[in-house]
């Protein structure tokens, strides 16, 4: 009996009593669960123009976002991701201990992505929210936090959700894709002027072309944190150039441009993917104080202002048109994201000419046979003949002379004269750069040479590709005209010849031997 | 192009003068869509309450419509010029840059900024781009907003800590 009672009240005390309820400790632990929101303010269109709108803020789950409860020591005691409502679980948390729960500005798929948004003014520490240290007590509890638009804690995780969007797109018609660490780089001095970024002088919200998008936050001139379409374009930029090939050269452009055919493509893939990702095609920009100003444009239906190959906006209608279920004019096809991507990711990563809008049309049409006249038929309700090659060949536009043919061809010993002109503007406008093919047909030293003949203070410098696969071979950038002995192997190759001053019509040959 | 020179050769001048000064330009760098406006600006540094020239030139490849300009200044900035904070440009073809030129002073150190908001009206809606000009006082010291408690996680991490609104429910029996 006696030995019973000691081992009865061994039980007891090492085992408690089990009610099996569920909001009952079980042994020595405990359970917090919840859910991780941030606030968004919303805008507000008024035609042409849009602002945020403070009366329309919104709470919306993080997604994805990396979760810790942590002790009074600082020690992480659990971790997790929040699932696709935003809700998180810490099953095995110690009773009556003092915890708190600490969320990341930050996105983990093991093996696959990892993005974190973190303040480039401030040491680049990765942005958290902390709820405070509560005692866990005997009890499950459940624990919700929210980053607030009072304290601009919602910032990184409102960009933050506009990228995990953007992911999950791309996951859902390829889900081994494996993308890079991405550092998003934020904060409230990120300012429009150029100079120190650790100042926050970034100049506008941009991808670096690297590992790095940097996103405005000024709230007395630009913030692009509320901007969705804004940071997807960027995070667009980071698809392509990761996942498929961006040739794409940068600098200023804008709706009615005549843009070098890489700028136009890649310019007009961010912003139908921003529409594509957030299903609305209304991209939308606010500035000024408190974002009490911005534009918004239409993707499916702004106005056609000089549409072509060489315009972003009509790049971006095409790829719309070609992605959305909403048959309009010319537009009777809805093939979805996937076939896109795979053009994107395959074929257009892999092409022979510059990434444009015929490098990617022609391969599409490829891909989609069935589809060939209904992809025909949106090209041309730009102004833009049928695509039949990469090379942009057959075209017919009342552009500048000396326009076409896009990509010219030289052969062994021969000699062409070319013009560039910054008639359309620069340094990223057509004509700013010419193009020219190279069969070279035997591994062997060949001497290219661009010599100017035209235009007194013009420089010329080139870049040599190799088109298989395609990679930077040699940039000569030196004063002068170039004449440069280059070692090279059998295959066809692409020279970039542009002139450094961009000044107007300024004339050069160019020669290989 | 002469005109351009006209305008362009007092700013080099003044920039060989002053070789204390700050210039910038967004020709050739990267840039998120919107309004087709490049900035390119001189901006003279002064100590305390000494005035600062500030040179600055917007171009643009529309070739007709309007620009419109709002300038704000850093609250510690002293406008001492009349330019006014609203200024309209006719686009032509044949103007380069639109130049504009102020004056500011300020009563203590420290790295300000005017701000400019640019917007380009074709008559078939406008597009805008903001810009900011630094204007460094006396040893121009940064002075940073800092919302965030910085500091390193216990793995070495260093993280920016803000507080969250939370709530908490205890799960009754």
């Amino acid at each position: 009996m006696y030995r019973l009672s000691i081992l009865s009240l061994l039980f007891f005390l090492f085992y408690g009593c089990d009610t099996s309820s569920s909001s009952t400790s079980d042994s020595n632990l405990t359970r917090i669960t919840g859910k991780i929101f941030y606030e968004r303010i919303n805008p507000l269109h008024n035609n042409s123009s849009s602002l945020l709108n403070r009366d329309n803020i919104t709470k919306e789950p993080s997604l994805g976002i990396v979760v810790e409860a942590i002790d009074s020591t600082g020690a992480t005691l659990e971790r997790t991701n929040t699932n696709d409502k935003g809700e998180y679980t810490f099953s095995k948390l110690p009773v009556n201990t003092s915890i708190k729960i600490r969320a990341y500005a930050k996105i983990l798929k093991k093996d696959q992505w990892s993005v974190k948004v973190i303040d480039n003014t401030n040491g680049n520490s990765i942005y958290v929210i902390e709820g405070s240290l509560v005692n866990s007590g005997e009890s499950n509890s459940v624990r919700n936090l929210t980053a607030v638009v009072a304290n601009r804690s919602s910032g990184p995780f409102a960009i933050l959700d506009s990228v995990y969007k953007a992911m999950n797109l791309v996951y859902k018609v390829d889900n081994s894709v494996k993308l890079p660490e991405l550092l998003i780089n934020w904060s409230v001095n990120n300012i429009p002027s150029n100079g120190s970024l650790s100042d926050g002088q970034i100049g506008t919200s941009y991808f670096d072309g690297a590992n790095s998008i940097y996103i405005l936050g000024d709230k007395n001139s630009d913030t692009d944190e509320f901007d969705n379409h804004v940071v997807i374009h960027e995070w667009g930029h980071f698809l392509e150039k990761k996942l498929s090939r961006a040739d794409n050269i940068g600098g200023q452009h804008g709706e009615g441009d005549n843009l070098d055919i890489r700028v136009a493509f890649g310019e007009g893939f961010g912003n139908a993917f921003s529409a594509i990702v957030t299903d609305d095609p209304i991209y939308f920009d606010t500035y000024g104080k408190n974002g009490q100003s911005g534009w918004n444009m239409n993707i499916e239906t702004t106005e056609h202002i000089n549409p072509g190959w060489s315009s972003e906006a009509s790049v971006q209608r095409i790829l719309y048109d070609l992605y959305d279920n909403n048959d309009d004019g010319a537009d009777k096809l809805s093939l979805g994201f996937e076939p896109l991507y795979q053009v994107l990711t395959k074929e257009q990563k892999n092409a022979k000419a510059f990434t444009s809008i015929f490098s990617f049309i022609s391969e599409l049409k490829s891909n989609n046979s069935s589809s060939r006249d209904k992809i025909d038929a949106i090209v041309e309700s730009e102004d833009i003949l049928a695509i039949t090659d990469i090379y942009g060949s057959n075209r017919n536009n009342n552009l500048e002379n000396g326009t076409l043919p896009l990509y010219e061809k030289i052969n062994l010993g021969e000699s062409i004269n070319l013009c560039t002109t910054n008639f359309y503007g620069s340094p990223n406008k057509i004509n700013n750069h010419k193009y020219v093919r190279l069969l070279i047909p035997s591994d062997d030293i060949y001497t290219i040479r661009v010599a100017k003949t035209h235009g007194s203070i013009a420089d010329f410098n080139f870049d040599l590709f190799n088109t298989t696969p395609f990679k930077l071979e040699f940039s000569a950038e030196g004063q002068g005209d170039e004449n440069r002995d280059i070692s090279l192997i059998k295959g066809e190759y692409l020279l970039d010849i542009y002139n450094v001053q961009y000044s107007s019509r300024a004339c050069f040959d160019v020669s290989i031997n | 192009m002469k005109l351009k020179t006209a305008i362009i050769t007092p700013l080099l001048i003044i920039m060989g003068l002053n070789a204390d000064s700050i210039t910038g330009t967004t020709v050739g760098h990267y840039s998120k869509p919107g309004a087709p406006i490049n900035i390119s600006y001189d901006s003279q540094h002064v100590q305390i309450n000494e005035t600062a020239d500030i040179n600055i030139s917007l171009s643009t490849t529309v070739r007709s419509g309007t620009m419109s300009v709002s300038l704000s200044l850093d609250d510690k900035l002293t406008l001492e010029s009349d330019t006014k904070s609203e200024i309209t440009f006719q686009v032509t073809p044949e103007q380069k840059i639109y130049p504009i030129q102020l004056k500011v002073s300020a009563k203590e150190d420290g790295l300000y900024y005017i701000r400019l908001l640019t917007k380009i009206d074709k008559g078939q809606g406008s597009k805008l781009r903001a810009f900011a000009v630094p204007v460094t006082i006396g040893e121009g010291r940064v002075k940073k907003v800092q919302s965030n408690v910085m500091m390193k996680s216990l793995s070495g991490e260093r993280i920016s800590v803000s507080k969250a609104v939370e709530t908490i429910q205890v799960l009754e029996e």
